[in-house]
């Protein structure tokens, strides 16, 4: 969930909802019919119970009261800082069984704290639950009313990415999937403490922590983010994406499996709906927050290789349980040396860039701090993949598209309108996907536009038509990464190496730089410490791609 | 000498006239580690003489999926029938499918070899002891678990424990959908200790670095893990040393496991209507698949899909150096003659 830095007075207003009645609305003015629609368990074990609560110890009782069932992540933009006076965010979980509800991953919220104290009544807490029985999660908010006052909202569900932008809850603005947020989702999760990425030592018993670290909500419940991935964060988008697919799913008046409302639920493989930030797993070194800043890093920097292209999606990636396309060929990015950038070379990229941290120069805890597809987005078509819904040459032939530009491709975006709005498949057979019927009914829709070469009409067509548009993808990977390599490689000439590496580290900057402009996605930017950007870039968009696409 | 426990909690080492033996075996690991100069691994009885407000407990986990082999393009099939080349983060398992090739079957491990070795070492009839506690109706002859037909018991016990490991790759408990302990041979206790050793001496700069510069292999999950946040220990002057009863435990699954329509909390006996088996004290377990259960929605078509939801960990104390007692301190290895 998005945090809120305002401690101050909170106006509240009083949007939307007046149609259902629900998002933004007080707790205290639901019907009895709209409490009861609300069958989460913050809201059953909670709200339900006690609207007025608002002390933390009082709600986790509530909610678990085994205290060794209770878990606290922090995260921050500034986590690299050990000085006393600064506040975190944090995270609060549990495990264990209430009251019949399986609170593992199925109810969270999250608050700051000070490094002095970790206030029990708070101006601000949010929240949320899983609704297992409509298959949605429904957000929550402890708002300050006046100084002496606070007050609960419901601020509306997952389901209301089906209503217009202005009557959503506050809460959707930035869950844009409708699910939980962990940006930094995984290893080394920058900006997380974590005992194996960052390990905020002020926060632990000890020499130097903060006072706040004897706090019962930290002491001894304090884990690290590579829990909050693995326990909490994975599950829970995979479960909701789930809902999401079961949710279109129907049977046409042939009995046959149909996927109504397609053009919504394929959008994530055309235009991304969040995004997550990988990085390096070395550190830089340059986080201008951090007493242990050297200037450069101890080792090569490996780019992720999410950066390169949608890996999740053409790899696979069976740790995180997506199967993707199965093209091993885009393991060369990460397995290759020549892709790495050695410790001069980076310390040069950052500085010779003007690359800044918010106001400062640097760079992030973690080197090469990139925007990626986001997980929820992936497994999404993953899931639809998996269950046949979606052939696996369709998505190959998506992805070749603007292969290059994983996250911003307007040539990739405009594709989206060419898909049907609904069709019909066999449950967990897709074929080759010739037959296919998303695939028939958008190359017939392609076909009627009778695009010009050279556009990504023409080239989506075209792999459509293929009849193996996976291997033709596999082809693109390598042809890719062979370019890169060579121009990276030992035996690249003159000072191609460093140009490209330029060229690279230029693509890097535009692509945080878009984030931070995009209308939506830049709404989960909560800090200007989150993402390094150079003022001295230019309006030129770099890419990495070799071929000219039009898609005007 | 501390009173190590045996990993399993089964009383075996005990009863088999075994313990002593694996607690000396233990204790050498603990010397040399913690003799080693410069390393702020330490031995265990320090933590003891501390404060206990001032010694953390820390679990350092990791997921069983193998990272090496997945980054390497390898299939889960492969990854599950490879289990002696492919899986090397301290935890192997073995899959045992139905006649119509889908598993029914998977079982993990992360009990090291060793606890059979100090078995083998005091006798035929002890490891055969041993062995009967995983597998009670098996029967084994002398060749399956020594590659020789003579007398074992005739031989020096370093003898009869050499002749156990070099046939236990192809020991009848140990291959196909049997499964005796860990086998691949960057699985061992000897590396975990000298992993922590080594990757606990203090250097400057990225902690993450630290396992690229020593015995460590940063392509895998666990290697680089352990030896990162051991590295932040000891950068922040903190003293490591493993927990007893020393060894990797399985801790949980993650995912979103159902029955059907119904999501349970597939770790609590109490719920998961004992097809997740967890046993000898978290080293062991059985996963037993039915068509029903799903996890993450998907069906379970092999073992290493499981792995990848599955967390296992290592129990370490620390506790800043200066809180022990001077003896432990580094800087002070040699004072413990």
């Amino acid at each position: 969930m998005r945090w809120t830095r305002a401690l101050g007075f909170l106006l509240v207003v009083m949007v939307g909802g007046a149609a259902f009645g629900q998002a933004n609305t007080p707790i205290s003015r639901l019907s009895v019919a709209q409490r009861n629609d609300l069958k989460d368990p913050f809201f059953r074990l909670v709200l339900a119970k006690d609207p007025d609560v608002i002390s933390i110890d009082r709600i986790e009782d509530m909610i678990q009261p085994e205290a060794g069932k209770r878990k606290t992540f922090v995260v921050d933009e500034e986590i690299a800082d050990p000085a006393i006076g600064g506040h975190r965010r944090t995270v609060l979980a549990y495990e264990g069984t209430r009251e019949g509800f399986q609170l593992k991953p199925n109810v969270m919220m999250s608050v700051s704290f000070r490094s002095g104290s970790f206030d029990d009544e708070p101006a601000l807490i949010e929240a949320w639950g899983w609704d297992q029985e409509r298959g949605r999660y429904n957000y929550y908010s402890l708002e300050m009313i006046t100084p002496q006052t606070r007050r609960w909202f419901f601020q509306g569900s997952s389901d209301d990415l089906d209503r217009p932008e202005s009557e959503r809850g506050r809460c959707l603005s930035c869950h844009r999937s409708g699910a939980p947020l962990m940006k930094e989702l995984l290893f080394p999760w920058n900006n997380w403490h974590s005992l194996i990425g960052f390990r905020a030592a002020y926060l632990l018993p000890g020499s130097g922590s903060w006072p706040v670290a004897q706090d019962p909500k930290i002491r001894g419940r304090l884990e690290g983010a590579e829990k909050f991935e693995t326990d909490f964060i994975l599950p829970s988008l995979r479960r909701f994406n789930q809902a999401r697919i079961e949710r279109d799913r129907r049977v046409d008046a042939d009995g046959k499996d149909l996927l109504v409302d397609a053009r919504r639920i394929l959008r994530p493989l055309f235009i991304p709906t969040e995004f997550n930030l990988a990085t390096a797993r070395q550190r830089s070194n340059m986080h201008p927050l951090d007493p242990g800043m050297t200037g450069m890093a101890d080792q090569a920097i490996q780019p992720p290789a999410s950066f390169f292209l949608n890996h999740q999606l053409i790899a696979g990636q069976t740790a995180l349980g997506l199967e993707g396309l199965g093209i091993s060929e885009a393991n060369v990015f990460v397995s290759d040396a020549a892709f790495q950038v050695t410790p001069k070379e980076y310390a040069a990229l950052v500085t010779d860039s003007g690359q800044r941290l918010g106001s400062l120069g640097g760079d992030t805890v973690f080197a090469w701090l990139t925007p990626e597809r986001a997980f929820v987005d992936n497994h999404l078509i993953d899931q639809l993949m998996h269950e046949g819904i979606v052939p696996a040459p369709f998505v190959a032939a998506v992805l070749a598209v603007d292969l290059e530009r994983p996250l911003f491709s307007a040539c990739r975006a405009r594709l989206l309108r060419v898909i049907p709005d609904s069709f019909r498949f066999k449950r967990g057979d897709a074929g080759d996907g010739a037959t296919h019927e998303l695939t028939q009914r958008t190359i017939a829709t392609l076909e009627s536009l009778d695009p010009e070469g050279g556009t990504a009409e023409a080239l989506f067509l075209e792999r459509l038509r293929s009849g193996d548009a996976v291997a033709a993808l596999k082809a693109d990977v390598s042809t890719y990464s062979t370019r890169l390599g060579q121009a990276l490689g030992t035996s690249a000439v003159g000072g191609k190496r460093a140009e490209t590496l330029r060229l690279m580290h230029d693509v890097l900057l535009a692509r945080r730089e878009n984030v931070a402009e995009d209308r939506d996605l830049s709404i989960i930017v909560e800090s200007p410490l989150l993402l390094p950007l150079s003022p001295e870039l230019g309006d030129a968009t770099p890419t990495l791609s070799d071929r000219t696409l039009r898609c005007d | 000498m501390f009173d190590y426990r045996d990993p399993t909690a089964s009383g075996d080492l005990e009863r088999l006239g075994a313990l002593e033996m694996y607690r000396a075996r233990l204790e050498a690991r603990y010397e040399s580690a913690a003799r080693t100069k410069g390393s702020a691994f330490t031995w265990l009885e320090a933590f003891g003489e501390a404060d206990e407000d001032d010694v953390q407990r820390q679990t350092l986990s990791w997921r069983a999926i193998p990272r090496k082999a997945v980054n390497e393009g390898e299939s889960s099939a492969a990854i599950d029938g490879a289990r002696l080349l492919l899986q090397d983060e301290y935890v192997e398992w073995a899959v045992t499918r139905g006649p119509n090739g889908s598993p029914v079957e998977v079982v993990f491990t992360t009990e090291f070899r060793e606890y059979f070795e100090v078995l083998a070492r005091v006798g035929v009839e002890a490891l055969v002891a041993g062995i009967l506690s995983l597998y009670p109706d098996v029967e084994l002859t002398v060749r399956d678990l020594f590659g020789i037909d003579g007398n074992p018991d005739s031989l020096a016990p370093r003898a009869r424990e050499a002749l156990f490991l070099q046939a236990l790759r192809a020991n009848p408990v140990n291959i196909g959908d049997r499964l005796l302990c860990l086998t691949h041979e960057n699985n061992s206790l000897g590396a975990l200790f000298e992993l922590l050793n080594t990757c606990g001496k203090p250097r400057s700069g990225d902690p993450n670095a630290v396992c690229s510069q020593v015995a460590c292999v940063p392509e895998r999950n666990s290697d680089p893990f352990i030896c990162s946040a051991t590295q932040q220990l000891a950068q922040a002057g903190m003293a490591v040393s493993l927990d007893d009863p020393v060894g990797i435990r399985l801790l949980e699954l993650t995912g979103i496991w159902t029955f059907g329509e119904r999501e349970i909390d597939i770790n609590d006996p109490a719920q998961n209507e004992g097809v997740w088996a967890v046993e000898r004290n978290g080293r062991r377990a059985r996963l037993t698949l039915g068509d029903d259960l799903r996890m993450d929605g998907r069906r379970i078509q092999s073992g290493t899909q499981v792995a990848a939801n599955l967390v296992v960990g290592a129990d370490v104390l620390a506790a800043a150096d200066s809180v022990l007692p001077a003896w432990a301190r580094m800087g002070n290895e040699a004072l413990r003659q």
